[in-house]
Formats: structure tokens, C-alpha cells, sequence
């Protein structure tokens, strides 16, 4: 459908406002928001997904795509009633304790927001009570953390432990990402997963989703 | 007789071979140095970099942002939220006002790790603003060939001044004055103000290209904090061809000149070969970087590389350090073009510990 196409290729051109007017379009000519949603937005970003994944697209152009589908579902939901746009699933996020630095965890935070996940920023500099605080009332499935320098990047390993103390470990997967952030660092704290970038962290959680 | 530490940076930079694997540090990481941990590893033959610009004025983010022009209103207000220490800067120029928001950091890690809370470039016209302050810049542009003369004099055989120069466009634009999504849909959408912020900064480094040639400067570093944030198409058409102006006016002068790239760049391969600059400066290892050393010598055979001390060996202890390094100077196979430095930050308890087992590493 002419309509639907056109919101996949500007989604896929990064175009926000020929996004949000196609978007516009298309809601008025009776399309349905989901089908807008998914048919249209999410589908411009699995393209856009795939292309990073193959080196052909990259960061900054994910970004744009990014905005452009965050930008589309705000529209597509102002049409919809209250709860019939359903989030895939909760995920929380924050800049570990001691790190002021969130390019990377907002570009996360950007691409999972877009992909329908419901995201808890809780900001940089975020004490380990906080994420135990959130985790304990928002029960996400998921908890992200970032860290940019080594410095702070052993505050993970800390949360991750006060999960435990919590009797909270098991109600949560912990995805852990950042500059100096490795596999190996990942699976040396306890972690469930390492995010090497928002791209393949947003694949990664789809997968997890799919397979419940 | 061993060399200095100045000695070995400027063998690896004139192409020859140093008698070890120079090992420096960035000047302004030694906050904290407990008792002196700078002190005595310069004594171990650690050399020591300072910054210092060939121009003035400088507009390096978030150290020397203070233009000095006599119709900008440089305006700094400093306090603390949450706990956080921050500043407000604030530009008051005839065409409008920028401002924006540092975070200072709250444990003791290394300069130039502050964070920029809000950014000056919020919506396509403050792009006018900036643009206006540049300007003045490009107009009240001089050489600061004394202070580099001084800090010189006071390093002697114990380090190196670089010739620090700003970033290019798109990287300055996403790092320093707009946030990265404003920054991507302002190069994505091209608007007037943008295209001209573009000429500016071109016009800018074109000058201070010309007075970098006349300078005594050894080395001239372009603070470009390349990352994979930026497309290959953008490094081609913002950073490569500024590269190239510098490479035009350098000719001839002896000076070497490097940009500093940390982080994953493995998208940026092809281009970083093509480039006109000689050094990959802060340049990360895997697995933190994407490019191993014995790739960055196979497709860039005619680059040095100054390394980052390696994150993933940040928290290991000394004997894991050590032999760290032994690996990585044996993948390299070569005293010649590979220097070590400490030129984005360890934690402060291992700081010492770290760079020593490199020195150990390496035969000093």
C-alpha cells in the first residue's frame, strides 16, 4: 500500500518530517494506527537495522531513523485509545554511579523507545539504590546500565550484586554497554548480556522477547 | 646512554627508531597524583604532553571556550544540583545568546571527563549565534608560538607540547555545541545557518593551518574525538578534507600531523588509510577498540600509532598489565611508529601501578 510505503522509505531516508507527514496521511486515510505503526514505522526501522548490521547504515543515520519513527508513533497514538498501543516490555536504564556520560545509553534509549519498548531513563550518575528502587517497582525485564570510562565501569558489578542482596537478581535481565565495556567484563560481573550499540542491543531484546 | 623521553616521541615521529617503546602521559591527568605518581614515573623515563595551541584564540571544549572578543559576553556561573557540581556558560553575542550546561564530575577521574548537560545549539538559529562567535575567532586569529615556547622550556627532555587544534565540523558541531540528534538532523537537513557554520569552520582551520606551518611545533594533533558516531560519507566529506589543508600547509615543515581517534573507528578503515594525517592518536585497543595492531599495520602501513593505555587491562593487576603490553609490543613486531600514552584515563588507585608494569613491558 502507496501510503504504507511511503512512511518505510522516509523512516529509511531519516526524514522526520516526511515521516510525520506520511504518518499524517496515512491515519487520514483511514489506515489504523498499529498497521501505521507496524507496517509502516517499526518495518523502516528493520530495514534500517539490517543495513547497520551489514555496514551499509550507521550510527548516526540509525539516530535519524530513530527520531523520525519516534516522532511517527507520537502521532499514531494520539489517535488511539487510551492502553491500545501496548510497550513490548519495560526496560530501565542509566549511566552507572560516578559517570556523567550518556551519548550512548540516549541513543539506546532513542532506538528501544522507537521499537516500542518502554524506557525508564533514570539518567546518568545514578546510584545503586536507584536501580534497585526502580527495578523493585517498575519490575522491567530488563535492566541496562552504562559506563563510559573504567573508572566507573566496576559500579556495574555492584549493582548487579545488590540485585542479589535484593532477591532481585532473578526478576531481571541486566544488559550491560559502554565504551570500555567488553564481553568479557560482562560476563566477569554476572551479567545477562553485553550491548556492543543500540543497534544490535535493540536486536538482542527482540530476540529475548521472541523467545518467551 | 638511554634516551630521553623526548628523544624517543621524536625518533617515532621523524620516522626512526627509539631504544624503547615511548611511554607518555597527558599533563592533565595527573589530578590525584598521590604523592607524586607522575613525579616518579617521569623519573622511570615516562615523558610528559602538554597541550597548547598554535593560534589564539582558542575555542577547545570545555577548557578554553572563552573567545575574548569585545562584543561577546563570555559569562560563567558555577553551583551545585543533586550533589553535582556544574556551570552554566553563557554567550551574549549582537545576533543572540547561546548557553549551556557542564557537569563536573563527582569522583576524581581525569580531566576533560566533565559532561555537557545541555548544549548550546538547542534549534537551527543558534546556529547564527555560533556562527558569530567563530567569526570573530577566524578575524582575531594569532599565533601562540611564546607559550609553547614556555611550556617547552619547562618540559626539556621530559616531554612534548602538541599543537592541539580543534575539531571539524560535524565532530564539533555533535560533541561540543549541539547534542548529537540536533547535530544529526542539522547535517541531515542542511539548514542556511548550518552551511554557513560549515564554511566558517573551514575558513577557521584554513587559517590556522597557515599559522600551525609557522610554528615551532613538532607535532599538530586535531582533537576530533572520532568514534563510531560519525558515518564514513561524514568523515569524507567534514573531516578528510580539512585533514588535507593541513597536509597542504604542513608540507615541507616538518611537523607530523595526527588526529585523535578513540574508540571503535573499524568503520572508518578505508577511509583512515586515504587520510592526510601520519599519527592515529589514542588509538584503543581490542576489545574495547575494533582494529588490532596487526591490522592497523597491514592497512595503514604508513601511520604511527599512539595507543590508549588498554581499557580491558584497566583493573587487571600489575603482572597481567605487563604482560598486556609484552603482547601488544609483540604484535606490533617493531620499536618504530608505536608510542603508549595515557590519553584518556585509568581508574586513580591503578593509575601508577598500570603504567608502570607498561614500563616494565617495554625494557625500561
Amino acid at each position: 500500500m502507496q501510503r504504507i510505503t511511503d512512511i518505510v522509505d522516509a523512516v529509511v531516508a531519516g526524514s522526520i518530517g516526511e515521516t510525520k507527514d506520511a504518518v499524517r496521511q496515512a491515519l487520514d486515510r483511514g489506515i489504523a494506527p498499529m498497521q501505521v505503526i507496524n507496517e509502516g514505522l517499526v518495518a523502516g526501522l528493520d530495514v534500517v537495522g539490517e543495513r547497520f548490521a551489514t555496514g551499509e547504515m550507521f550510527l548516526p543515520e540509525m539516530m535519524l531513523a530513530a527520531l523520525a519513527a519516534r516522532d511517527g508513533i507520537q502521532i499514531a497514538m494520539a489517535g488511539m485509545k487510551a492502553g491500545e498501543y501496548k510497550r513490548k516490555a519495560i526496560i530501565v536504564l542509566g549511566t552507572v554511579k560516578g559517570d556523567l556520560h550518556d551519548v550512548g545509553k540516549n541513543l539506546v534509549a532513542l532506538v528501544l523507545e522507537s521499537r516500542g519498548f518502554e524506557v525508564i531513563d533514570l539518567g546518568v550518575d545514578v546510584h545503586e539504590e536507584d536501580f534497585i528502587n526502580s527495578v523493585r517497582e517498575r519490575k522491567p525485564e530488563f535492566l541496562g546500565m552504562s559506563a563510559l570510562i573504567t573508572t566507573t565501569m566496576k559500579e556495574m558489578g555492584n549493582v548487579i550484586a545488590a540485585l542479589t542482596q535484593h532477591g532481585l537478581r532473578n526478576k531481571v535481565k541486566v544488559i550491560v554497554g559502554g565504551a570500555p565495556v567488553t564481553q568479557a567484563f560482562a560476563s566477569q560481573i554476572g551479567a545477562d548480556y553485553y550491548g556492543r550499540d543500540a543497534g544490535s542491543t535493540a536486536v538482542l531484546l527482540e530476540g529475548l522477547l521472541a523467545e518467551k | 646512554m638511554s634516551m630521553t623521553a623526548r628523544e624517543r616521541i621524536m625518533a617515532v615521529l621523524t620516522g626512526g627508531e627509539p631504544d624503547k617503546i615511548p611511554v607518555f602521559a597527558y599533563a592533565g591527568l595527573r589530578t590525584g597524583s598521590q604523592g607524586g605518581w607522575m613525579r616518579r614515573l617521569v623519573k622511570r623515563g615516562m615523558g610528559v604532553i602538554h597541550f597548547v595551541p598554535p593560534h589564539k584564540p582558542e575555542f577547545l571544549h570545555p577548557l578554553w571556550i572563552n573567545p575574548h572578543l569585545e562584543d561577546v559576553k563570555y559569562i560563567q556561573i558555577h553551583y551545585k544540583e543533586k550533589g553535582v557540581l556544574k556551570y552554566r556558560q553563557t554567550f551574549e553575542t549582537p545576533v543572540g545568546s547561546i548557553t549551556g550546561v557542564i557537569m563536573i564530575n563527582p569522583v576524581p577521574v581525569q580531566f576533560m571527563l566533565d559532561a555537557q548537560e545541555e548544549y548550546f545549539v538547542k534549534e537551527p538559529a543558534d546556529w547564527r549565534v555560533v556562527n558569530y562567535i567563530f567569526s570573530g575567532i577566524l578575524d582575531n586569529l594569532a599565533p601562540n608560538y611564546e607559550a609553547f615556547e614556555r611550556e617547552e622550556d619547562e618540559l626539556g627532555e621530559e616531554g612534548i607540547s602538541f599543537g592541539m587544534i580543534g575539531k571539524t565540523a560535524y565532530q564539533r558541531a555533535w560533541v561540543e555545541l549541539a547534542s548529537p540528534e540536533r547535530a544529526v538532523i542539522d547535517f541531515h537537513e542542511q539548514p542556511a545557518e548550518l552551511q554557513e557554520y560549515i564554511e566558517i569552520q573551514k575558513r577557521l582551520h584554513t587559517r590556522i593551518a597557515e599559522i600551525a606551518a609557522d610554528s615551532p611545533h613538532k607535532f599538530i594533533d586535531i582533537a576530533e574525538n572520532i568514534t563510531d558516531m560519525i558515518s564514513p560519507r561524514y568523515y569524507r566529506k567534514y573531516c578528510m578534507p580539512i585533514y588535507e589543508i593541513y597536509s597542504k600547509l604542513l608540507e615541507g615543515t616538518g611537523k607530523v600531523l595526527g588526529t585523535h581517534m578513540d574508540g571503535r573507528i573499524g568503520i572508518l578503515k578505508k577511509e583512515v588509510a586515504e587520510a592526510a594525517f601520519k599519527v592515529v592518536e589514542s588509538y584503543t585497543v581490542p576489545p574495547a577498540g575494533d582494529i588490532s595492531l596487526t591490522e592497523a599495520k597491514a592497512i595503514w602501513p604508513d601511520k604511527m600509532i599512539f595507543m590508549n593505555t588498554a581499557p580491558h587491562l584497566a583493573w587487571a593487576e600489575p603482572q597481567e598489565v605487563r604482560k598486556g603490553y609484552e603482547a601488544l609490543a609483540q604484535e606490533w613486531g617493531s620499536k618504530r611508529g608505536l608510542l603508549l600514552e595515557l590519553s584518556e584515563e585509568l581508574p586513580l588507585e591503578k593509575v601508577e601501578a598500570h603504567m608502570s608494569a607498561a614500563m616494565d613491558a617495554f625494557g625500561y
